[in-house]
């Protein structure tokens, strides 16, 4: 006798309600949801703009500066999509565990232990292999690497229930320690051994560096977009997707269709380790070039969680959302320069995701204003 | 004097469906009304518009005589007008007397839990009603948890009391001093609605009935004009399903199940959940499990399919022993199973219709090849199930968690039975049901029996086990205290025996 709970009225407020109605939507058109995105991002703008004026700037200066050093030329779009490419596989990586309801947020180490991984092959086979078969050597070394560390969090997870919190928050730092001793603390295969007074990552052979095609994007973001496609046909049509959404609602209904928890758990780490992987290989290849720690750990793991979360846990809507934080990432230090505030930038960025955010209530709720009949109290 | 609660009119459209039609409900002060129907037939949205909770498309409401348009639940309290739920809305942590007061303006901020306790007491004597306020929710029985909200609501100077199936959760011995309770309010002028789909319920403590049927209302008189015949008809109307008895030629075959000495210790200071228990399930027969909740039936259930695993014995499966193998291989060799708890482990809530049909099956040759699911032939699957059970209310793009409890637990049985089990573990496949859906269910059970199905039936319903069962096994204490062809015992008998007297 349940009927669907999706009717409800709107709280009061004071004396008076509210008069509106909202409703799950039956189903959501694409221009639809695009219409609703877009209002989002002028409503964000708006409210930006009202701040950069209390701030003293000219929010239209502001902007159209934003825009330029985002997409207003070649350069400045070859910047914002090198910072999507890492975003749209550590989304995906924590997309897929979070679709499950493993709430790993190691994508961190895992992107660090792929870029080591990725690296190492690159020195060593690189030199010997032509272009096409080095960059998948990288690739693949990546997604080992970072599977392996993912696998760390995963076994003791699905062995003896270990909270993946904190064994994958953890180890996001211990990967960090191990990069670092690698380069700053001992003379490793990947030091640069020609400075050594200098600490920094030995440069890995051409035929393994990303050029950018036109100038403006490389293999590496085609490698994303595929993985993004092959992510989303794999939970929709794969029987191990269709094992990871039945776990992710109810494990008992899992255990009840005969899905063993233990083997489902570490595929799912192997896969969002090897796709977090992914992208410290694709980022060695396309920007460092070298095991540079301190251009490696900025973060992309632990944004790719806001990525996620943004996108609704949609494989495919993390594309747009990770191109959208590429954008404000790559442009943030360039705009502090142009004068405003470091901080005013922040709270845009901020703004702009949560009216994003907020937006994906609309697509998937409508909301009416209900008449209110006459003496109703 | 103006009725407590008058509708005109009142429609209800969910997704363009239109589930409550122009009802005209009427409800006197100080009568018990029930509002009968079946799984889906609009009882509860009757209710939760009435209640605040949703807002109707169409009609109007007046309540004692002014109108009434509540747009909250809390709107509905403040008008005096209250639900108590399936689920109740209580803190388990707190005691009777906090939540009783609970959410009250008059409560002062800081207040001793005597002074508590003492306003709780005056709440209670002043209707007749006593549960201990010092002691927690958590620790109450359910229909003393029932009684807790019943008096939350009085004291918030609720009028119109309206009760969702208040019976499905208690003891037969506890639905009577609720009924108790509600006579008790009545005879104190308050209105009482009371949402069931018993038929024995209405005739033993309902003043008025008013049937309801796919959303519109079909009848509405006082319970002494009618018979449990009549509101029978008028509930399902006339394609009332054939009684049982036609399950005249079907003979039983080889041993399909048999469970030798299956122990289930879980922790050895207690008595263990199954203890030595011994059963055989033959090809074409119904085998039905008697006992009173709680005495090993779920273990029973769960250590055949593999959800437990057994301490000692053996299970075999057509001579195989299984008693080790994981879940998914008992489902290859042919073992469907009803799980007791379908909301959380027999479907996938909060996934699409294919999603849940697919359950159970995502392995097999037809789903699937390879790692790829087939999805076109899962959908014709799903579309052919919803078909031929009579699936209602599924919509595309949106999760089965829309759908009635009667239409998922016949989502549940069209997808175990249509996998065309050899052995079938139902557990309480007819709880909630209406009675034209249950005899749907056990009529189901039967013709699988004569294709040659083992079925292991357990059900609380001892009437059910009788009526259907070819061998009945009771269980008492996780022992098999008695084991019959079902021709040679009757309801009496069963009933000492699940008591524990042999």
């Amino acid at each position: 006798m349940t009927a669907p709970a999706v009717d409800r009225a709107a709280p009061r407020s004071g004396r008076w309600h509210i008069p509106i109605t909202v409703e799950q939507r039956a189903a959501s058109r694409f221009l639809q949801q695009l219409g609703v995105n877009l209002v989002a991002l002028v409503l964000a703008f708006g409210l930006g703009a009202i701040l950069l004026l209390m701030a003293g700037d000219n929010p239209f200066d502001v902007y159209r500066e934003m825009f330029d050093r985002a997409f207003g030329s070649s350069r400045a779009l070859r910047e914002t999509l090198r910072s999507t490419t890492p975003l749209i596989l550590t989304g995906l990586a924590v997309t897929v565990c979070f679709r499950m309801g493993l709430w790993s947020i190691g994508a961190e180490g895992q992107l660090i232990a792929g870029s080591v991984a990725g690296a190492a092959a690159a020195l060593v086979l690189g030199p010997s292999l032509p272009a096409p078969l080095a960059v998948a050597a990288v690739v693949i070394a990546a997604a080992l690497g970072g599977a392996a560390w993912a696998t760390l969090a995963s076994v003791p997870r699905a062995l003896f229930g270990t909270d993946e919190v904190v064994t994958t928050l953890m180890l996001n730092f211990v990967a960090l320690g191990i990069m670092n001793y690698l380069i700053y603390g001992s003379v490793s295969y990947w030091r640069d051994r020609t400075n050594l007074g200098f600490p920094a990552g030995k440069v890995i052979p051409e035929s393994a560096q990303l050029d950018p095609y036109f100038g403006v994007f490389d293999a590496g973001l085609i490698i994303s977009l595929a993985l993004a496609l092959i992510v989303a046909l794999a939970l929709r049509r794969t029987v191990w997707g269709y094992q990871l959404r039945v776990a992710g609602d109810s494990r008992a209904a899992a255990s009840y269709a005969g899905i063993s928890a233990t083997r489902q758990i570490i595929s799912v780490f192997a896969v969002s380790g090897a796709l977090a992987g992914i992208a410290g290989g694709t980022f060695v290849m396309s920007i460092t070039f070298a095991l540079e720690p301190r251009a490696i750990a900025v973060n992309l793991g632990f944004v790719g969680i806001v990525v996620a979360a943004v996108a609704l846990l949609k494989p495919l809507l993390v594309v747009p959302i990770a191109f959208l934080m590429g954008a404000l990432l790559s442009i943030a230090p360039s705009l502090s320069i142009f004068g405003v505030s470091p901080a005013v930038v922040i709270v845009i960025q901020g703004i702009i995701l949560l009216c994003v955010a907020g937006a994906q209530f609309f697509i998937r709720y409508r909301v009416r204003i209900t008449r209110v009949e006459v003496g109703s109290r | 004097m103006e009725p407590a609660v008058r509708t005109r009119g009142l429609s209800k459209d969910f997704f363009g469906q239109s589930v409550l039609e122009d009802v005209d409900f009427d409800l006197r002060w100080g009568e018990i009304h029930a509002l009968l129907g079946e799984n889906g037939a609009g009882k509860s949205t009757l209710c939760s518009i009435l209640a605040g909770l949703y807002h109707p498309t169409r009609g109007e409401m007046m309540l004692a005589g002014a109108p009434y348009s509540p747009h909250s639940p809390h709107a509905a309290l403040e008008a005096g007008v209250g639900m108590v739920y399936q689920h109740f809305r209580l803190v388990e942590q707190m005691t009777v007397a906090e939540n009783i007061l609970l959410g009250n303006p008059d409560v002062p901020v800081r207040m001793t839990a005597s002074g508590l306790a003492d306003r709780a007491r005056e709440v209670m004597d002043r209707h007749g009603l006593w549960i201990e306020p010092t002691r927690y929710v958590a620790d109450l029985a359910v229909g003393e948890k029932q009684q807790a909200e019943i008096i939350r609501l009085l004291n918030r100077g609720v009028k119109v009391l309206i009760l969702d199936e208040p019976t499905a959760v208690l003891t037969p011995r506890e639905a009577e001093a609720l009924f108790a309770t509600l006579r008790n309010l009545a005879d104190q002028g308050q209105g009482v609605i009371l949402v069931t789909h018993k038929l024995r319920e209405v005739q033993q403590s309902a003043d008025t009935v008013t049937v309801l049927r796919s959303g519109k209302k079909v009848a509405h008189q006082g319970v002494e004009d009618t018979t449990t015949h009549d509101l029978a008809r008028l509930m399902i109307g006339d394609d009332l399903a054939p009684g049982s008895g036609v399950d005249a030629s079907h003979t039983t075959g080889d041993k399909l199940l048999e469970l030798h000495s299956v122990s289930v210790v879980s922790d050895a200071a207690t008595r263990p959940e199954l203890d030595d228990v011994s059963l055989t399930v033959r090809a074409g027969q119904i085998v039905g499990v008697a006992g009173v909740s709680g005495n090993g039936q779920r273990e029973l259930a769960e250590v055949i399919t593999g959800l437990r695993t057994t301490t000692s014995g053996t299970i075999r499966l057509r001579g195989e022993d299984i008693s080790s193998q994981t879940i998914g291989s008992r489902i290859n060799k042919g073992m469907g199973f009803v799980p007791e708890d379908r909301l959380t482990r027999g479907l996938v809530l909060g996934l699409e219709i294919e999603d849940n049909v697919l359950l159970r099956s995502q392995r097999d040759r037809e789903f699937s090849i390879g790692p790829f699911l087939r999805l076109s032939a899962i959908r014709q699957w799903a579309r052919r199930l919803i078909d031929r059970f009579d699936i209602r209310g599924v919509r595309k793009g949106l999760p089965i968690s829309v759908l009635s409890g009667g239409n998922l637990q016949r989502l549940i049985l069209a997808r175990e039975l249509s996998r065309q089990p050899a052995l079938l573990v139902a557990s309480e496949p007819t709880r909630g049901l209406d009675v034209g859906a249950a005899e749907a269910v056990r009529t189901t059970l039967k013709t699988e029996r004569g294709r040659g199905v083992g079925i292991l039936l357990f059900s609380g319903d001892l009437e059910e086990v009788l009526g259907i069962s070819d061998e009945v096994v009771v269980m008492y204490e996780g022992r098999i205290v008695a084991s019959r062809p079902a021709s040679e015992v009757d309801v009496a008998q069963v009933g000492r025996w699940m008591a524990g007297v042999t």
